[in-house]
């Protein structure tokens, strides 16, 4: 519901050529104060992007990703809790404030999406995730991954976007739930992740990164 | 589902595709079994007892492959094959 806010009055706020859009919801900031954006520039941008696109998917796209979500995960890195070699470094020296400025950035860029793949086989393995997608797997008690991450997969306030994130990096973090090795906001996920047979998984992660960003959408209150 | 499993199998798992045995259309060889039309709830049957080693008949190939496949992939691949429509002529 913030999101189409924010992407309304960002594009307002850039068709105007001007600076901070009408803060309708808390921290709706259009350009960040001058010491995160050189962060953004220095850091960020050199895997994530500077609209959080993140071109190499080792590195999760943020563009678009939930607020909370980001702030939380920022907050993880930072305090070590949430294990990455490289993030953990760049978060170690952030301050609450910057961690807030970030995620509100990468938050408010447009949602991007993958192309759909074309071969008969990559469709065929689309469809069988947007069957777990929607149904779950009942056998083995995997809920539908929309219950939580919602029917568009833009997730919630605090449960992350999975729309247009990529392939890889879903399929990676799928990994690290079924082994133990992610740790953070496992709770759910470590029992899911460990009844996904990797097939399941590629699946799912491929329906994801396809889906279309919902700039093209005309209802904003579908959630 | 079921079409791409019959189709591609699991490369993740080492599962072959089904049509490498059991034919393009399913309608298996001299010695293979037929899948085509089969009911769905038999295969799903068959299967769970290669991957149980309850079927200790022809399961050289097929144990191996029903380990490695999760029920849902089984009811995929069965719903699939029982849909399989049948051939005009009867074949070889």
């Amino acid at each position: 519901m913030t999101r189409e806010r924010k992407g309304f009055a960002l594009a307002l706020g850039l068709g105007l050529g001007l600076l901070a859009a009408p803060a309708v919801m808390a921290a709706t900031v259009v350009e960040p104060p001058a010491s995160v954006k050189k962060i953004i520039e220095e850091r960020c941008k050199l895997c994530h992007g500077r609209d959080g696109e993140a071109s190499n998917a080792i590195y999760p796209r943020l563009a678009g990703q939930n607020r909370a979500y980001l702030e939380k995960q920022l907050r993880l890195f930072r305090s070590g809790v949430r294990k990455s070699d490289i993030m953990n470094e760049q978060a170690a020296r952030l301050t609450d404030a910057e961690i807030a400025a970030l995620a509100t950035w990468f938050s408010s860029r447009p949602p991007l999406s993958h192309r759909a793949p074309r071969t008969p086989k990559k469709k065929l393995l689309i469809r069988m995730g947007e069957y777990y997608f929607r149904y779950g797997d009942g056998f083995a008690d995997i809920p539908a991954c929309r219950e939580c991450h919602g029917e568009d997969a833009r997730g919630s306030e605090t449960l992350p976007r999975l729309a247009g994130q990529h392939r890889k990096y879903i399929v990676n973090q799928l990994l690290a739930f079924q082994s133990g090795e992610r740790r953070t906001d496992n709770a759910i996920m470590r029992h899911i992740a460990r009844n996904l047979p990797r097939l399941a998984m590629e699946g799912v992660a491929l329906y994801l990164s396809a889906l279309k960003p919902e700039a093209d959408a005309q209802n904003s209150e579908r959630k | 589902m079921g079409r791409y499993v019959f189709h591609y199998g699991d490369p993740f798992q080492d599962v072959p595709p089904c049509t490498t045995c059991h034919g393009k259309d399913a309608r298996g060889s001299k010695t293979l079994p037929r899948l085509a039309g089969q009911h769905r709830k038999y295969i799903v049957n068959q299967l769970l007892a290669f991957q149980s080693g309850k079927r200790q008949t022809d399961n050289a190939m097929m144990r191996h492959i029903a380990r490695r496949l999760s029920r849902l992939a089984m009811e995929g691949v069965a719903l699939f094959l029982s849909t399989l429509k049948p051939e005009a002529g009867s074949g070889k």
